[in-house]
């Protein structure tokens, strides 16, 4: 079937999407590595001069790049160990068949398509605010003083809203992968005795496991990168204690406009990131092998 | 008063749907061929493009922000739709490709050298062999692209102004509370995220595909 006719074709569909993304992975990746090395500010144009290592310095002995380092792994590591746990809990759930099913499910995987901005400020203004919020009422009404969750806890609070909207992509995954389990191994297992709790250790965890590594390598791709949320909750703060990394280069960026600090965080988050990426990829990668 | 308002939110509802649909569709016409090409044609480096394709996918954004902005600053495409639909569609093109990659990778070789034995030419076998198969499969990539966009909050706070912005930056401007304003606050929420969760819950089953690249099915 596949002549050199159909090959060449082949090639002329595909060259539109490779040159677009090739285009798109290099043009401005190199210009941010150029960028990087230049003492560079958008407010003085013409200034710019070649700066060696002084931004990577700059932004390796800034406190408040550890300090957005830390709070990166912190969200991350938190959104992920909420999500899996809480994922694998509703799945198991899910998975049992009971009365109005569809419409729990539904509402269960509803976070996942509210606009960030949208469900960061319902959070902000009607659950965690210390006056109006939600838990504020719910604080005075058990009679405990209601705190001020995003300027006293902020990083745990943004946790708690990406959280929430990641839950749902969790639940789904597992659940999906839940449901291929077969009946008979499980039936097998109850007929010798193993009780809920081995069989969700030896049996149901063990078939979850790709699904569970999917869903940690995919979240820590997007979390990394998390930036809605923290802009319209704290704006970083109080102080940096809620930057993390991504709002740190976008401080840098288009609020001082310091060309050439900001690439060099930018190049620093995507060696980040493409440490889970090599992971994922080559996880993937098998996968379409089979 | 409350009319501005209004006009207000029609005017970032339609940026929201020109976005979103503009990168859906312009997005499609790219990914189509590559991922039938890679389907039905496919050589020792079709794995390999896949994955190095994926791999763009995990660029953070904060990566390029700096380069873009200035790109589009020189180009007069800051706060455009325009500029807009062009990263949009850039970042979602890997997970459209991949994604019509699967769903035609599902459709049986077979059946082609059937009708061909039949005697269909080459154009006939398009319109009426693969195209009815091949439509469940961009029909989804369609949805899940669409709601993708809708919902992307880095690029549209960051590049757009008032002019472009679509409803994510809209939402956004209500960060700084003034008076009373939760009914308001509440009103363009709901608004904003209704026709996407309405449109989610028909494309459970493809969020898990798409998202995961083909790896939970």
């Amino acid at each position: 079937m596949a002549t050199t006719h159909t090959h060449s074709a082949a090639r002329l569909m595909m060259a539109p999407s490779v040159i677009l993304l090739l285009l798109w992975m290099i043009v401005p990746l190199s210009m941010t590595v150029y960028f990087s090395f230049l003492r560079y500010n958008l407010l003085m144009p013409g200034t710019e001069s070649f700066a060696g290592f002084m931004n990577y310095r700059f932004f390796l002995t800034d406190p408040a790049f550890f300090q957005a380092i830390g709070n990166t792994l912190i969200l991350v590591g938190g959104v992920l160990f909420a999500t899996v746990a809480g994922g694998i809990a509703l799945a198991l759930l899910l998975n049992q068949p009971m009365f109005g099913q569809g419409i729990v499910r539904i509402l269960v995987i509803a976070p996942f398509f509210v606009m960030p901005t949208v469900s960061a400020l319902v959070w902000k203004n009607m659950l965690m605010n210390p006056v109006n919020g939600l838990f504020a009422s719910l604080a005075r009404f058990l009679g405990f003083q209601p705190i001020d969750f995003l300027s006293s806890i902020p990083l745990t609070s943004i946790s708690l809203i990406v959280a929430w909207q990641w839950l749902p992509f969790a639940t789904l995954i597992l659940l999906t992968a839940l449901q291929s389990l077969s009946e008979e191994q499980n039936e097998a297992a109850e007929m010798d005795g193993a009780n809920a709790w081995n069989r969700l250790i030896y049996i149901i965890l063990p078939h979850m496991a790709r699904a569970i590594t999917v869903v940690v390598l995919i979240e820590t791709i997007f979390l990394l990168s998390v930036f809605a949320e923290i802009l319209v909750t704290t704006n970083g703060g109080p102080g940096t204690e809620s930057t993390n990394l991504t709002y740190l280069v976008y401080m840098q960026a288009l609020l001082q406009f310091d060309v050439g600090g900001a690439s060099a965080g930018g190049i620093i988050a995507v060696i980040l990131a493409n440490i889970v990426a090599i992971f994922l990829v080559r996880m993937i990668g098998k996968n379409l092998e089979d | 008063m409350e009319v501005q308002a209004r006009s207000n939110y029609f005017h970032h509802f339609w940026n929201s749907v020109a976005i979103s649909l503009g990168s859906t569709v312009i997005g499609l016409l790219i990914a189509v061929p590559a991922a039938w090409a890679m389907a039905f044609s496919p050589t020792k480096r079709t794995k390999d493009i896949l994955l190095w394709m994926l791999s763009t996918k995990m660029l953070p954004a904060v990566g390029v922000l700096v380069p873009i902005y200035i790109i589009f600053r020189d180009l007069g495409l800051l706060d455009t739709r325009i500029g807009l639909i062009i990263i949009m569609m850039l970042i979602n093109l890997p997970i459209m490709v991949w994604m019509l990659y699967t769903y035609f990778k599902e459709i049986p070789g077979e059946i082609l050298e059937a009708a061909r034995m039949d005697g269909a030419t080459l154009g006939k076998e398009l319109v009426y062999v693969l195209t009815p198969m091949a439509i469940p499969g961009i029909a989804s990539t369609l949805l899940l692209n669409i709601i993708l966009a809708w919902n992307e909050a880095f690029w549209t706070l960051n590049l757009t102004a008032s002019k472009a912005a679509p409803l994510t930056a809209f939402i956004a401007s209500y960060s700084s509370p003034e008076g009373l304003f939760y009914a308001k606050l509440s009103a363009a929420s709901t608004m904003a995220i209704a026709p996407i969760v309405i449109l989610g819950w028909f494309s459970q089953k493809q969020l898990v595909r798409g998202l995961t690249f083909g790896a939970v099915k």
